[in-house]
């Protein structure tokens, strides 16, 4: 086991989240060639998972003031998977006399095919300039209440390989 | 020689018979060879909703897996019932934390080198009042049949069951205690001298922690049951007591009931509670078994030290499901007749 497989039961770590939105897909499920001598099993799952973006406020160290301004340096915004759903109502199955039904189990497994899916994409969906540009605005928004003025600096600039690295699951 | 030939053809025949059943099919897309008994999978585009802004800080994530079981009584092939049985596991997540949309005009302010800091209620954040990762559930034991109906139910339940047990576990208060300190040291890393902070108290919770080991509580275990023939739908305790329910009761209501159940009937003078829910309306009828219309002087007796109980439980309720709750408790026979309302 890695070690981000080790998750806390508990976690504190301070996350200010900016974007959010949902990824819906279909699953299509057909039994195997060799099988359907004795009829066919097919099933369509569709699957929702609820996205959202933010940064990780406990990462927020490169903080300089001179004067009335401050010089902030946002750590890199991270995307994750708050929760996923099996929209179960829209879910058709069909399966021949013959054949045994689709179990509580094997629907699951075949809906998380499509949970993985999005979960590899995660990087493609052009999450991070808004959530960078989101956090700077809230951010701004406190400083110029304490009577400062916000200036960010070094603003990464990501490719879609390194978006990889971004990803929490 | 001759017959050793001949084996060895056919041994090799039989081979790439083997193999070529096995690797009978090439995706040409992703050029992998598909076994012939693998179950072919299709995932199709994802579609992206809209991208909305937030302003969620959130300071207190947990991760939990609930076990949610669920029997059914359906009557035999000739005589009796078989029991049907489904157990899952549910993995999920809730987020705690400060919407900062919510906060007023005025929520941070200096003076001279103090700020002082108004934050909204502690809430949880998740979007649509979801927090299981419903894909990654496991369901090790389904024996019987279940329709898609029984697992959306089952779902529900485990959703309710993950909110009810954070908040067993005291969440806000955890998130309100590290929101504080998270806005100090925030505001003290960008050179603010001194800090308070002040969170508004929320408005519903729940009115007692139980002692939570994981199961149940006060050493109790309970199980959901419906009837197949009759379409009715109780929850069994490990003492033997029932509370049945009907009408639109949603899953977090049932479990702050079936909590109140517990807490609130330790004698168990009355074992069996029917519930049920219409709009705001709830109704609970304790089925009191042994005592019928009997003497004036032992029903007076019996009820003033039930009504303190009852009085609790009414107060309880009322904190929990809200201001505009129309709550109506009885004690009825087992005939159903009504003895008392109180």
């Amino acid at each position: 086991m890695s070690e981000e497989e080790l998750l806390r039961s508990i976690n504190t770590t301070p996350m200010l989240y900016t974007v959010q939105c949902v990824a819906q897909t279909t699953v299509i499920e057909r039994s195997s060639p060799a099988l359907d001598l004795f009829g066919q099993r097919t099933a369509i799952i569709p699957v929702e998972a609820n996205i959202k973006a933010g940064i990780d406020l406990s990462q927020l160290k490169n903080i300089r003031i001179s004067g009335k301004t401050v010089y902030i340096t946002l750590p890199d915004p991270v995307i994750e998977i708050e929760s996923t759903r099996i929209l179960n109502d829209e879910i058709v199955t069909s399966v021949a006399p013959l054949r045994f039904d689709f179990t509580n189990d094997e629907l699951a497994q075949i809906a998380r095919k499509g949970t993985d899916a999005i979960r590899n994409d995660l990087g493609k969906y052009n999450l991070v300039v808004p959530a960078q540009e989101q956090a700077e605005l809230i951010i701004a928004n406190i400083v110029n209440r304490m009577g400062y003025e916000a200036v960010f600096e070094n603003r990464q600039q990501y490719e879609n390989r390194e978006l990889f690295n971004l990803t929490r699951p | 020689m001759d017959k050793k030939k001949k084996r060895n053809i056919i041994i090799v025949v039989v081979v790439m018979a083997v193999a070529l059943l096995l690797y009978l099919t090439k995706d040409t897309a992703t050029r992998v060879y598909h076994s012939m008994f693998d179950t072919r999978t299709e995932i199709g585009h994802v579609m992206l909703s809209e991208l909305a802004k937030t302003e969620k800080l959130t300071v207190l994530s947990m991760y939990k897996e609930v076990i949610v079981s669920q029997y059914k009584e359906v009557p035999g092939l000739f005589y009796g019932t078989n029991l049907h049985q489904i157990h899952s596991v549910y993995p999920g997540r809730i987020d705690v934390g400060f919407d900062l949309t919510k906060c007023t005009d005025d929520w941070l302010l200096m003076r001279e080198d103090t700020a002082y800091v108004k934050l909204p209620a502690v809430e949880i954040l998740n979007q649509g009042e979801w927090y299981l990762d419903e894909a990654a559930h496991q369901t090790p034991i389904e024996e019987g049949s279940w329709t898609n109906e029984d697992y959306v139910r089952l779902s529900h339940r485990a959703n309710a069951l993950l909110k009810r047990n954070c908040e067993l576990e005291n969440c806000y208060q955890m998130a309100e205690d590290n929101g504080k300190r998270v806005v100090r040291n925030l505001l003290q890393a960008m050179g603010i001298k001194f800090v308070k902070v002040e969170v508004e108290p929320r408005d519903s919770y729940r009115p007692f922690t139980i002692d939570y080991d994981g199961v149940g509580h006060k050493g109790m275990h309970y199980d959901f049951y419906t009837n197949a023939s009759d379409g009715s739908r109780y929850v069994k305790l490990t003492d033997g007591s029932i509370l049945s329910y009907q009408g639109d009761i949603d899953d977090e209501d049932l479990y702050s009931v079936i909590d109140m159940f517990i807490y609130f009937t330790q004698d168990r003078t009355s074992r069996q509670w029917e519930v049920s829910k219409q709009g705001n309306h709830l109704i609970i009828n304790m089925v009191n078994m042994t005592l019928t219309k009997g003497t004036q002087a032992a029903d007076t007796f019996v009820r003033s030290r039930k009504r303190a109980d009852v009085e609790r439980l009414s107060a309880a309720l009322r904190q929990l499901f809200g201001g505009n709750l129309q709550l109506t408790i009885s004690e009825v026979d087992c005939r159903g007749q009504q003895l008392y309302q109180y």
